[in-house]
């Protein structure tokens, strides 16, 4: 077979791991983005155990690889008696996983933040929480935007690691492709990286379109 | 669910190895992206438009598809070509690749911090732009680019675990072995995992620790 078509034969596949990919990169994305914002208030609230635990969830999944999580809450959890299938547990961790990375983002953002800040909020006698929706997170939100958009494009690349437990994402279907049909591992796998090439680069461009726009006026 | 430590025991000299191996792959990766991030870096700020753009091009395409992807491709596609390597080899190979493309942008950056009146001052003493770089630009960048630089290995450390799909013996390799010979998926992960805590908690320190000697 030439290389017109394999590629033929082999696209229509490789787009429905892509959808996969996409779905998985999304729902976790929602939830990373979730456990991160709860995770950086913890990590500057003014309650010692919650800072502690939160700082301690920060440190266990970014010192540990993504792999391992993935194995341990595949492999060991059902022994405490929770049964996940591969969709959950592979979303699961990913949203804990990217979580720890934007707690660290959201909480130097809101530390980027000048003191005077919280001082004239408080003196106006806002609340601690009107004082964070009102003064602090509207301007936390643009300073964390731009790493933001890099660690989605790192949670998009992190979702190929789930192909390793058996979900059929992009990766996967490639690797089905060339062990199935015994096509030339590396126009597959090129077409494979292609497609992540294709989610991942506009990201790159947006993340610095919006770094641009959110500049600083002073 | 229980933690035996016999087994812990038994496979204590799998764990050493394999803890060894973990290091030695991240590091002598490191030493080697290093090297390519330097021409990386020098290559992106160069006025060429075709060194730019084949710098630009290489960064992009490492920094926009995932190790994994990239891991099956030279692990099953030089093989295909009739090139083959070891494990070892064939991670250090895509490890070097994949953070060579982070760190051109951390040398890009680094070198790019360094006030421009330096690169003035040497040119006006009558440097060449070799001179220039090797002994005004890169000393001072060096120093900008440390912290960064150890968040890198940080990241080796951990992508080296996908090296265990290859079969080569690092700790995620261990724990599947532990797991699978002894059947004791608990022991084997979570003390993979400890260990892999133990490095990056210390590299996350160091990092630290540069960035506050450098500020």
């Amino acid at each position: 077979m030439n290389i017109i078509e394999i590629s033929k034969n082999s696209i229509p596949f490789l787009i429905k791991g892509l959808v996969v990919t996409v779905y998985i990169a999304f729902i976790s994305g929602i939830f990373a983005v979730i456990i991160g914002v709860i995770g950086g208030l913890c990590r500057n609230s003014r309650i010692f155990i919650i800072r502690w635990i939160s700082s301690l969830y920060v440190t266990i999944f970014r010192g540990t690889p993504f792999l391992i999580q993935l194995y341990i809450t595949y492999f060991i959890l059902p022994s405490f008696g929770i049964m996940l299938n591969v969709l959950q547990a592979g979303i699961g961790i990913l949203a804990f996983n990217s979580g720890a990375y934007i707690s660290e983002i959201v909480r130097a953002g809101i530390e980027s933040i000048p003191k005077e800040q919280t001082d004239a909020a408080l003196s106006l006698g806002m609340t601690p929480f009107l004082k964070m929706k009102l003064i602090i997170m509207p301007q936390t939100i643009r300073v964390i935007i731009p790493p933001l958009v890099g660690q989605l494009i790192l949670l998009v690349k992190a979702t190929s690691v789930i192909s390793l437990i058996g979900v059929f994402d992009l990766v996967k279907v490639g690797r089905e492709l060339v062990i199935g049909t015994g096509a030339n591992p590396i126009l597959i796998y090129s077409l494979v990286a292609f497609f992540y090439f294709l989610i991942c680069y506009p990201l790159y461009c947006l993340s610095i379109v919006i770094e641009k726009k959110l500049k600083l006026p002073y | 669910m229980y933690f035996n430590l016999l087994i812990l025991k038994q496979y204590l000299p799998i764990f050493k190895e394999a803890f060894v191996n973990t290091l030695t792959v991240s590091v002598v990766s490191l030493f080697f992206a290093l090297i390519v991030g330097i021409i990386g870096g020098l290559c992106k700020i160069s006025k060429n438009k075709i060194i730019h753009s084949i710098a630009s091009i290489y960064v992009n395409a490492f920094r926009s598809t995932p190790l994994l992807a990239q891991l099956y491709l030279v692990f099953f596609g030089l093989p295909y070509l009739g090139i083959k390597f070891s494990p070892f080899f064939t991670g250090v190979i895509v490890l070097t690749l994949n953070s060579g493309a982070y760190i051109t942008e951390i040398v890009r950056s680094g070198i790019q911090a360094i006030s421009r009146g330096q690169a003035e001052a040497a040119l006006s003493l009558g440097m060449n732009y070799f001179s220039m770089m090797r002994r005004i630009i890169l000393p001072q960048a060096f120093v900008i680019i440390i912290p960064p630089l150890v968040g890198q290995l940080v990241i080796l450390v951990k992508d080296s675990s996908l090296l265990s799909i290859i079969a080569h013996t690092e700790l995620t390799k261990a724990a599947e072995i532990v797991a699978s010979n002894a059947f004791a998926p608990t022991e084997g992960y979570l003390t993979s995992a400890f260990l892999y805590l133990i490095i990056c908690y210390f590299l996350m320190r160091l990092s630290k620790y540069f960035e506050t000697k450098t500020k």
